[in-house]
């Protein structure tokens, strides 16, 4: 176990969605710098293929009013890999959050690192309290086995989640996230209007301001400031408005972005590539208050909740869980193991593994 | 399927809505010079702002290196769209800008039958027109369409021009007068109205 836990700090999500965001911007600079035709984030791609930002594609549909048939099929591409990944962009290629990191002055709430301590703290003391999490673990794993196979029983009414004072081993019941299931809210807004500025003014207007495109146009000017030696009032203007973007409006990405308003419409079905809590290793299951995943989340999300469009796969909750009982897999079911006796209702093949080991 | 409403976020948004629509009526009424000489495919300039998303596609993989992004300075409907600069290259109608354009703010360009623009001597500028002994675009050009008249000074012939750059490209005059601070050259290419085609037999 030991061993596992080395290898899971030296190669986190965190980690890979840091190497993941660090190649895509050196593709980018790549691409200013040698003829590749990558492009930026607005629609990377190799030759006639691109993921195109879907934001971008319904904007110049709008401010042509015409829809051709390359740029629609490239946008069902990009839609799909919504679909798929969810809202993966946000967390494993956008430039915003490190930005954000970046200029923000003092940890705040919600800030990654910051949440990640503090939920490793808070989880250290809990289960300082509860024992150790392991041995304590397996075997309140079987007693909760005991119970699912056997619902009627005193075990099983004492297991019954949703009343917490029944003693130790009993399963507590789900925290649950703030920004939880499908919302809609000021992003779904701006999207509105970026979507009404571009046909009504004939051009993408939200791409002005857009702090991914932003940080593509300080790149495009230094690069032009230090190959060609051209000075432009842009290279000060689009820092700027960036800078106060990601410090002035600090809950961009939760309260602003058009972009992410629109992915998490679409990743609201999505089944794919998202936390899967292993009931049976999940602390709460065994009595211990532990919140580590829902305080660590920068969503807001609880990864035990049945509906997390808003997810954004980025692993945090997989890398704190001190039990190890979160993994990010492609299907339900497919890493669950040993008991499942609290039925998160998250996936019927989930219950169905937990009783057939009960 | 349940769906929560954040009224308090919503007000936010609402005041982002209004912000960006503010941001199109004011780039609009700054107004952009709209002779900016696009990539092949481009000439519509309504349709070629409405359809770019500044993904920098077209400017990275011309191999020539005769895309350029335009600056602030050049309008804020213009932003990072991208404008042919015959500084480094000229136009080879090689189609690559075309073939990746995610958007088709770049359509399919035929350069037999349509132009990207025209070239335009410039008397002041040009050595031939001044103190003579220059033919460097009449031989450059691949079209014929610069010939030379009987003082032996470039004059281009619109018919047969369809805005490739490489006069401009070959023309020495920015660096030979250079005393002069012009950025000009010689020959300069001119956006052309995209309803104009190349008259060739």
């Amino acid at each position: 176990m030991a061993e596992r836990q080395n290898k899971r700090r030296s190669w986190t999500w965190e980690r890979k969605r840091h190497a993941v965001a660090g190649v895509v911007l050196l593709v980018i600079v790549a691409g200013l710098l040698i003829p590749i035709g990558s492009g930026a984030y607005s629609a990377m791609g190799v030759e006639f293929i691109a993921a195109i930002c879907p934001l971008g594609a319904l904007e110049t549909m709008l401010g042509a009013k015409e829809v051709m048939l390359h740029p629609l099929l490239l946008l069902a591409l990009t839609l799909a890999l919504v679909a798929v990944f969810g809202k993966a962009f946000c967390s494993w290629v956008c430039p915003t959050p490190y930005l954000q990191r970046f200029f923000r002055r003092k940890p705040r709430a919600g800030d990654l690192d910051a949440g990640a301590e503090r939920a490793d703290s808070n989880v250290a003391a809990r289960v300082t309290d509860a024992g150790a999490p392991e041995s304590g673990g397996e075997a309140a794993c079987a007693q909760l086995a005991s119970c699912a196979s056997a619902p009627g029983s005193d075990a099983g009414r004492r297991c019954d989640r949703g009343r917490g004072s029944c003693g130790d081993g009993c399963a507590l019941a789900p925290v649950g996230g703030k920004r939880d299931g499908v919302r809609i809210d000021g992003r779904h807004a701006v999207l509105a209007g970026a979507l009404a500025s571009a046909a009504v003014f004939g051009f993408p207007v939200f791409c002005l301001v857009c702090p991914v495109g932003l940080s593509v146009a300080t790149l495009v000017g230094l690069w032009h400031l230090f190959q060609f030696g051209e000075t432009t009032w842009g290279l000060l203007v689009f820092p700027v408005v960036l800078v106060l973007e990601v410090t002035v409006l600090r809950r961009w990405c939760r309260t602003l972005c058009p972009v992410a308003a629109l992915t998490s419409l679409v990743s609201s079905a999505n089944v794919t590539f998202r936390p899967r809590v292993d009931e049976g290793r999940c602390l709460r299951a065994h009595g211990t208050d532990c919140r580590a995943c829902v305080e660590v989340c920068p969503e807001q999300v609880d990864p035990h909740s049945r509906r997390i469009p808003e997810c954004t796969k980025c692993g945090l909750c997989a890398d704190v869980c001190p039990s190890e009982a979160i993994s990010l897999s492609l299907l339900p079911g497919r890493r669950t193991r040993g008991c499942n006796a609290v039925p998160s209702g998250d996936s019927p093949s989930e219950s169905e593994v937990g009783k057939e080991l009960a | 399927m349940p769906v929560s409403l954040d009224r308090r976020s919503l007000v936010a948004g609402a005041a982002g809505a209004v912000g960006v629509a503010a941001l199109g009526g004011l780039s609009r009424a700054l107004g952009s010079p709209s002779d900016l000489l696009r990539p092949p495919g481009g000439q519509d300039e309504t349709a070629f702002v409405a359809k770019c998303l500044k993904c920098d596609r077209c400017q990275s993989v011309c191999e020539p290196d005769c895309i350029g992004l335009a600056r602030i300075e050049q309008g804020l409907v213009n932003v990072r769209t991208p404008y042919l600069n015959f500084r480094k290259g000229f136009c080879t109608f090689c189609n690559r800008c075309i073939e990746v354009c995610p958007t088709g703010a770049l359509v399919p360009f035929d350069p037999s039958v349509e132009r990207v623009g025209v070239a335009v001597v410039d008397e002041g500028e040009c050595l031939a027109w001044g103190d003579g002994g220059c033919e460097k675009c009449a031989e450059a050009c691949e079209y014929g369409a610069i010939s030379l008249d009987d003082m032996r000074r470039p004059v281009v012939n619109e018919g047969l021009c369809n805005g490739c750059g490489k006069c401009e490209h070959v023309c020495p005059s920015a660096s030979l007068r250079s005393y002069s601070g012009s950025k000009m050259r010689g020959v300069n290419v001119r956006a052309a109205s995209s309803t104009e085609e190349v008259r060739r037999g």
